[in-house]
């Protein structure tokens, strides 16, 4: 009798896991990580990756228009305290840009402007060594 | 014979007493056409920062690309 009973018990069992196992993946949150759950957090998940960027990309403008506002700040306030200075930036960085710097006349200049540069730092340099036994023969050292 | 040389010299020292006033004149109206200058370039500069700063890279934009060429 008990070997009769068997296979309908096992199938009894059998079809009670099934059961039980339909009505515990009926019952699967979508954050579970079942099967399913995978299944349906997917755009979940995407629309939280959507959000983050839509956020990120929020935070990346803010901070962009921040760094516009500092640097017409600062463009601003060297323009009132120096003028022709920053004039002649703006017209050196045009020059650089319409590329005048190969040409032989900026040659030139460069050559002529550095000579000049070198031959008044030689002046200073010999005349502060000329200044200076002087200095020390005054102090009386030896 | 000095009475001549004398208004010679008399004219020649009114001309450049003239010339020099002249010359006084124009040194005082360029400077005061330069402090007109000054004061309108750095007033337009204070008022509108941006476009005097883009006008001066444009402007030397195209004197480097004039200059480049040569």
């Amino acid at each position: 009798m008990a070997n009769e009973h068997q296979p309908s018990q096992a199938s009894e069992q059998s079809g009670g896991r099934e059961h039980v196992g339909r009505e515990e993946r009926g019952r699967e949150s979508p954050h579970d990580g079942g099967e399913r759950g995978r299944r349906t957090s997917r755009p979940v998940r995407i629309q939280e990756r959507g959000r983050e960027a839509y956020r990120d990309a929020q935070h990346l403008a803010s901070t962009l228009e921040q760094a516009v506002d500092e640097i017409g700040q600062f463009l601003r306030e060297q323009a009132e305290q120096r003028p022709y200075a920053s004039l002649a930036t703006a017209a050196a960085t045009g020059y650089v840009l319409g590329g005048g710097v190969p040409s032989r006349l900026t040659g030139f200049l460069f050559g002529l402007g550095s000579r000049l540069a070198v031959e008044m730092f030689l002046r200073e340099l010999i005349g502060d060594a000329a200044r200076q036994p002087s200095h020390t023969a005054a102090s009386g050292r030896p | 014979m000095e009475e001549s040389a004398s208004s010679w010299a008399n004219d020649a020292g009114a001309k450049i007493s003239g010339l020099a006033d002249d010359l006084n004149e124009r040194l005082k109206d360029a400077s005061a056409n330069f402090r007109d200058f000054d004061a309108q370039t750095r007033a337009f500069v204070k008022e509108s920062p941006f476009v005097a700063l883009a006008a001066a890279v444009a402007g030397g934009f195209l004197l480097g690309r004039l200059l480049s060429r040569l």
